[in-house]
């Protein structure tokens, strides 16, 4: 197959649109979990409040809250985004703070004796050993965040490789829909490598010593 | 500088300090003596404000406060520049903790995960002397460290603290540590503690006849002490 034919294939534009949304919701989900997470630090009470409501959205099924937001917003792409951040930021930002929890304790006597500021505290102490024990939750996020999406575009969306994988089992055609499911494996596993590949890139000054 | 007076502190039912009386001086060199677990780290606690007394007073005179802490305390994650400005604006001062310490030498951007123990402590020391302290605390910074470092260190830390005329309490169970570093020392009994009795400006000539004393007390308090100075 040559790289026209593949490019002019009829799968490739939902292929690319899958995991475009994939990789933004990803950052997306990402980085308000990390926000979360160290709005969480600034003082015990933040912590319970955020480690709770965490604890409470993690145990809502991926399939209500994609029947809520399709009911709320229709199908599309934004239902498929916010059922997506749902699931995954709940997920990442427990990680991330199991990670803090494991920062260590005298930490907390410099800050108040040296008066550290929480902005500088979040750039020097939180972020940095973030990124020194990020992959577990990186490799674990975009996983969740590939399903999660496959499942909204099935139930909540109007193009991507779950609505594809949706027409398919329509035509009750087996091989078709186990080549589609064998489609959709690998782009995940494919995007997923190539990811990874990029976030140890970008956090090689912090991996673990 | 700092006064406890009539301190006491208990963790729920258990009473750790009882009646604590006693000041560091400005300008002077003070030494903590307890056996482990007495409630060393406690009086630091109280000192810095992390714990409140259950009853007593204690009275802080000072504007900054520099701590070393027993444990590594360090954010091995990033530099040792970073470690310094961290807690200091000042690029340049931190630069010269550095130099002051002796790990000038080395990259400012080396991870302070991949230093050695000891190299550790100095990145500790430099960071609790880049506030430009009133007040130098150090909670038995030296354990775990071989005996040629400590001794490296502990000069290293003199000639600072009498350059810069920091007060300087210094909390151990290791005696002989105390005597080579402090003028004055506070001994402490084991739990609940309480204040046994107090060295005031001794002499080079008299250390060894403070030791004994030392020794003596807390033998007959039967307090616990590490195996090398029993």
């Amino acid at each position: 197959m040559t790289a026209a034919s593949l490019l002019s294939s009829p799968e490739i534009y939902p292929l690319m649109t899958t995991l475009w949304r994939t990789l933004a919701a990803f950052i997306a989900s990402l980085l308000l979990a990390i926000v979360f997470a160290l709005v969480g630090q600034i003082n015990p009470l933040c912590k319970a409040v955020i480690k709770d409501l965490m604890s409470f959205v993690i145990r809502i099924p991926s399939i209500a809250s994609i029947s809520f937001f399709v009911l709320l917003c229709g199908t599309g792409a934004l239902t498929i985004y916010l059922s997506v951040m749902t699931v995954v930021i709940p997920v990442a930002c427990l990680g991330i703070l199991g990670i803090y929890e494991k920062i260590n304790p005298g930490m907390t006597t410099i800050n108040r004796v040296y008066r550290v500021p929480f902005v500088r505290q979040a750039f020097y102490l939180y972020l940095p050993t973030l990124f020194g024990s990020f992959h577990a939750i990186f490799i674990l996020s975009y996983s969740l965040t590939f399903k999660a999406l496959i499942m909204a575009e099935f139930l909540g969306g109007l193009s991507g490789l779950g609505y594809g994988l949706m027409l398919r089992r329509e035509t009750l055609d087996l091989n078709q829909l186990s080549a589609y499911i064998l489609l959709i494996a690998l782009a995940g596993l494919f995007s997923q490598s190539v990811l990874e590949r990029c976030a140890r890139w970008l956090t090689r000054h912090y991996a673990p010593i | 500088m700092l006064q406890f007076d009539r301190v006491s502190f208990s963790y729920g039912n258990e009473t750790v300090l009882d009646e604590i009386s006693f000041s560091v001086a400005k300008g002077t060199y003070q030494g903590l003596i307890g056996p482990s677990g007495c409630g060393k780290t406690t009086l630091i606690q109280l000192t810095t404000g992390l714990l409140e007394a259950s009853r007593g007073q204690v009275q802080r005179r000072f504007n900054r406060l520099g701590l070393v802490c027993q444990n590594d305390t360090l954010i091995e994650e990033i530099g040792l520049l970073k470690n310094l400005t961290y807690v200091c604006a000042d690029k340049d001062l931190a630069l010269r903790c550095l130099e002051l310490v002796g790990l000038g030498d080395l990259p400012h951007t080396k991870r302070a995960g991949a230093l050695s123990k000891g190299m550790k402590k100095r990145l500790e020391i430099a960071r609790a002397l880049s506030v430009s302290p009133d007040l130098l605390i150090m909670d038995e910074p030296f354990s775990g460290l071989d005996q040629v470092a400590k001794i490296a260190l502990i000069a290293q830390m003199k000639h600072f603290l009498t350059a810069t005329e920091t007060t300087f309490w210094y909390v151990t169970h290791d005696i002989d540590e105390a005597m080579i570093i402090c003028d004055d020392l506070t001994v402490l009994s084991a739990k609940p503690t309480r204040v046994l009795k107090r060295f005031g400006q001794i002499q080079q000539a008299d250390k060894a006849a403070v030791k004994k004393q030392i020794l003596q007390l807390l033998r007959e308090k039967s307090c616990v002490l590490p195996f090398h100075q029993k």
